[in-house]
């Protein structure tokens, strides 16, 4: 186990990474001996990003929780056979994948509910610029609009583009971690990348260029 | 480019969905879902006979306490066929046990009866076999009926006006007395040295 753990931490992109690893790994540890509780922990670090990803690939928050929960249980039900080989942080993002492409594959309908929090802190000044520039209606109806065109066009995209988009754009993930829970190369991360990109270009030209005034 | 034109960059608009965030109330409503679906799979469902098992226990408790308002009526159903079920099954049960009783008794009585009397007659590949009073299996040819006369003594019949019981008859073989159970191989035996009456009668005397 000691060494599982040495091994990840140098293929790990940083120290803050490799410990944040070894956190998971005591905790993984103490599930795994019958501490169920311990597993709180978990849940609790991981569900912010686990929601944002799946409800992003979805762009239904009802399907989210419902998958959500599912990875959870998913991984609380082999935790015991989890021999930290990856990190577990590289292992329940995989398990959240994996359901997520299955369940889009097997829904035939796409049905968008949004999440009706958003933080504006965290929307880009230019976007703020671009919505205010219009002026004619409120703000807030703007957002939910350019949620709605978001979403429309990450649909568009094949799920593993769609995937690779979301994961470095919205959750700001390394190519390298990507390609970790992906399980492919950089250079295939960085093409679909590139290529999703293009394709969001095309489908969300209203809101690229735009007017003053 | 027109001076008045802006771009947006895809990372930019992309950010108004990191900005997206559920509500207090989605996530305490995650939590209490997640918590009630881990205990369920941390549960084992129970085998089929430990709930069929609990399911007439209840019904039992129900009817020994003469409390029926609570039995709904499919449980009032299941009770019904398990009770024909219980009632069919003591009769049949009891219809076995009169009749292996029965046949066992008279297995027993045969058994004594034939043990003291149950010998095997060989000769000149004729083979003679009897038992007691109920069998006389004579499965050699005629010859032998000739040569031989045999009579079969009951256990309680009277013999020159003597009785004696089943497990006080000895069976004597030529000059040997065997005193056991065992049944009695008589190959030895000569047949034409036999008397006319058998010596089982005669040692009874």
């Amino acid at each position: 186990m000691s060494k599982n753990i040495t091994s990840q931490s140098q293929t790990l992109a940083s120290p803050a990474k490799a410990s944040e690893n070894d956190f998971d790994l005591a905790y993984v540890r103490r599930v795994q001996e019958g501490d169920v509780a311990a597993y709180d922990n978990l849940v609790k670090k991981y569900r912010v990003s686990l929601i944002s990803i799946i409800y992003n690939m979805t762009g239904n928050k009802e399907d989210a929780s419902d998958l959500t929960q599912e990875v959870f249980i998913k991984a609380f039900q082999s935790i015991k056979s989890f021999q930290a080989k990856s990190s577990f942080f590289t292992w329940i993002y995989r398990i959240a994948i994996n359901k997520t492409i299955n369940f889009i594959k097997k829904s035939r309908k796409q049905r968008f509910i949004n999440y009706e929090t958003i933080n504006e802190n965290l929307i880009s000044s230019d976007i703020i610029e671009f919505l205010t520039s219009k002026n004619k209606t409120e703000k807030r109806v703007l957002i939910a609009e350019l949620q709605e065109k978001l979403n429309d066009a990450l649909q568009k995209l094949s799920p593993k583009h769609r995937m690779v988009v979301i994961l470095y754009e919205v959750e700001g993930m390394s190519h390298k971690e990507i390609s970790q829970i992906m399980r492919s190369s950089q250079g295939t991360v960085r093409s679909r990348l590139y290529y999703a990109k293009k394709e969001l270009q095309k489908y969300l030209r209203g809101y690229i260029h735009y007017n003053h005034g | 480019m027109d001076k008045n034109s802006s771009k947006v960059s895809i990372s930019n608009l992309l950010k108004v969905k990191k900005a997206e965030k559920p509500s207090e109330e989605f996530w305490d409503r995650f939590d209490r879902q997640l918590k009630s679906r881990t205990i369920q799979t941390c549960i084992k469902d129970k085998p089929w006979h430990l709930i069929l098992s609990d399911k007439l226990n209840t019904c039992f408790n129900k009817v020994l306490s003469f409390n029926f308002v609570n039995l709904n009526l499919e449980s009032l159903n299941v009770l019904f066929k398990f009770k024909s079920f219980l009632v069919c099954l003591f009769f049949t049960l009891i219809t076995f046990v009169i009749y292996f009783q029965n046949n066992f008794n008279e297995g027993l009585l045969h058994d004594v009866n034939s043990m003291s009397v149950n010998f095997e007659i060989n000769s000149a590949n004729n083979k003679t076999h009897f038992q007691g009073e109920s069998f006389f299996e004579f499965s050699g040819n005629d010859k032998l009926s000739k040569d031989y006369e045999i009579e079969i003594i009951p256990i309680t019949s009277v013999v020159n006006g003597s009785e004696f019981e089943s497990d006080a008859i000895p069976v004597v073989i030529s000059d040997t007395v065997d005193y056991s159970d065992s049944y009695i191989n008589t190959s030895e035996i000569s047949l034409s040295s036999s008397s006319s009456y058998s010596q089982l009668a005669s040692f009874a005397f």
